[in-house]
């Protein structure tokens, strides 16, 4: 899938490269968007944590997830995951894709030292009453044969290269 | 509700622990947090960037969280706090010896902003009668956290879809759901 990136002057600043921009008009409902490598140390899984203030066990102690939690080793955070789902759109959109909404199920924890895969598809668009440009997208985490995790979100895109979701405020943004 | 003990029922619709958060807003926890997913989304990593695209420096929606989770100590707070109080206390009220969150969802209203302190409030909306499911017998709950800001705007909604239960004992019962 060719994706059709636009720049808008306003998008450059400084010394920095341009931002890519992905509009509305160039999402079309089945596209698969560019799937994503992770793969996961001890280090990222404690760094993700202590970043989202989340200090249980599950998340740093070998000890006490091997042994008392019933884990093989410590797991990701649900922060964590957002995180990377959030990451994984925006590389995707450019930076003026805006989160509306995020739904979750998490099937598998997923530990350190492992490998996955996210995969997302668009299955849906449409323009609210706002005038504001969104798309569905599902994406999963591919663990192995497996799929640990499953989200569904609501994401915006601005629908010309002069529209921007996250300048709306109050009642023009409608998540 | 069959059975629901007067202290649950009574905790429907009424929310529970306004927390105001210990620290406010912080670049540093944004700017680690992308750095470990690698997320170089310019609006985190540069001022410059962050005013043109949102017109103030803002957190990823996927931190909302991040920002009431208390300290593990503090001087002013005698007993220990969790971000989902609610979820445990029910889990206590309930006598049940176990308890998940099988999905939640997010939404994400006002941006988070650099320097704003938030608040939340935890909220029990619905719990169903007992059923069985293939993890034991017990209640499905769901509970909503809901985010302000210092201004008292509404930056994000969580709601958690919760079960807690007591591993099954044979030939109970026979109503069976998810999970």
């Amino acid at each position: 899938m060719l994706w059709v990136l636009q720049t808008h002057p306003l998008t450059r600043f400084g010394n920095q490269r341009a931002m890519k921009t992905l509009l509305y008009e160039n999402v079309h409902i089945g596209d698969d968007i560019a799937s994503l490598e992770v793969n996961i140390s001890c280090t990222d899984i404690v760094s993700g944590a202590l970043a989202s203030r989340d200090y249980s066990p599950l998340h740093h102690d070998f000890h006490y997830v091997s042994e008392q939690a019933g884990h093989q080793d410590i797991f990701l955070n649900t922060p964590h995951q957002a995180a990377l789902f959030e990451r994984f759109l925006s590389d995707w959109s450019g930076p003026r894709g805006r989160l509306g909404r995020m739904g979750f199920t998490m099937k598998n924890s997923i530990y350190a030292n492992s490998a996955f895969i996210i995969n997302g598809q668009v299955e849906g668009k449409s323009i609210d009453s706002t005038g504001c440009g969104w798309v569905n997208v599902n994406l999963q985490i591919h663990a192995g044969e497996s799929i640990a995790t499953e989200c569904v979100l609501r994401y915006a895109l601005p629908k010309t290269i002069y529209d921007n979701p996250w300048r709306r405020r109050g009642k023009e943004w409608q998540p | 509700m069959k059975n629901l003990p007067s202290q649950v029922q009574a905790l429907i619709n009424q929310p529970q622990y306004d927390n105001i958060a210990d620290n406010i807003v912080s670049s540093s926890n944004i700017r680690a947090l992308c750095a470990t997913v690698k997320n170089a989304n310019p609006a985190y990593w540069s001022i410059d960037a962050a005013n043109q695209i949102a017109g103030a420096e803002i957190a990823p929606a996927a931190m909302l969280s991040t920002w009431t989770r208390p300290e593990r100590w503090s001087p002013d707070r005698q007993t220990e706090f969790n971000s989902l109080q609610l979820h445990y206390d029910l889990k206590h009220l309930l006598d049940y010896p176990s308890a998940i969150i099988s999905s939640f969802e997010s939404v994400f209203h006002a941006p988070v902003k650099v320097g704003d302190r938030l608040r939340s409030h935890q909220t029990l909306r619905s719990i169903s009668d007992e059923k069985t499911t293939r993890l034991g017998r017990g209640r499905f709950w769901q509970i909503e956290v809901q985010y302000l800001n210092q201004l008292n705007e509404l930056v994000g909604e969580e709601l958690f879809n919760c079960y807690g239960y007591c591993k099954p004992t044979p030939s109970r019962d026979s109503e069976t759901s998810a999970p």
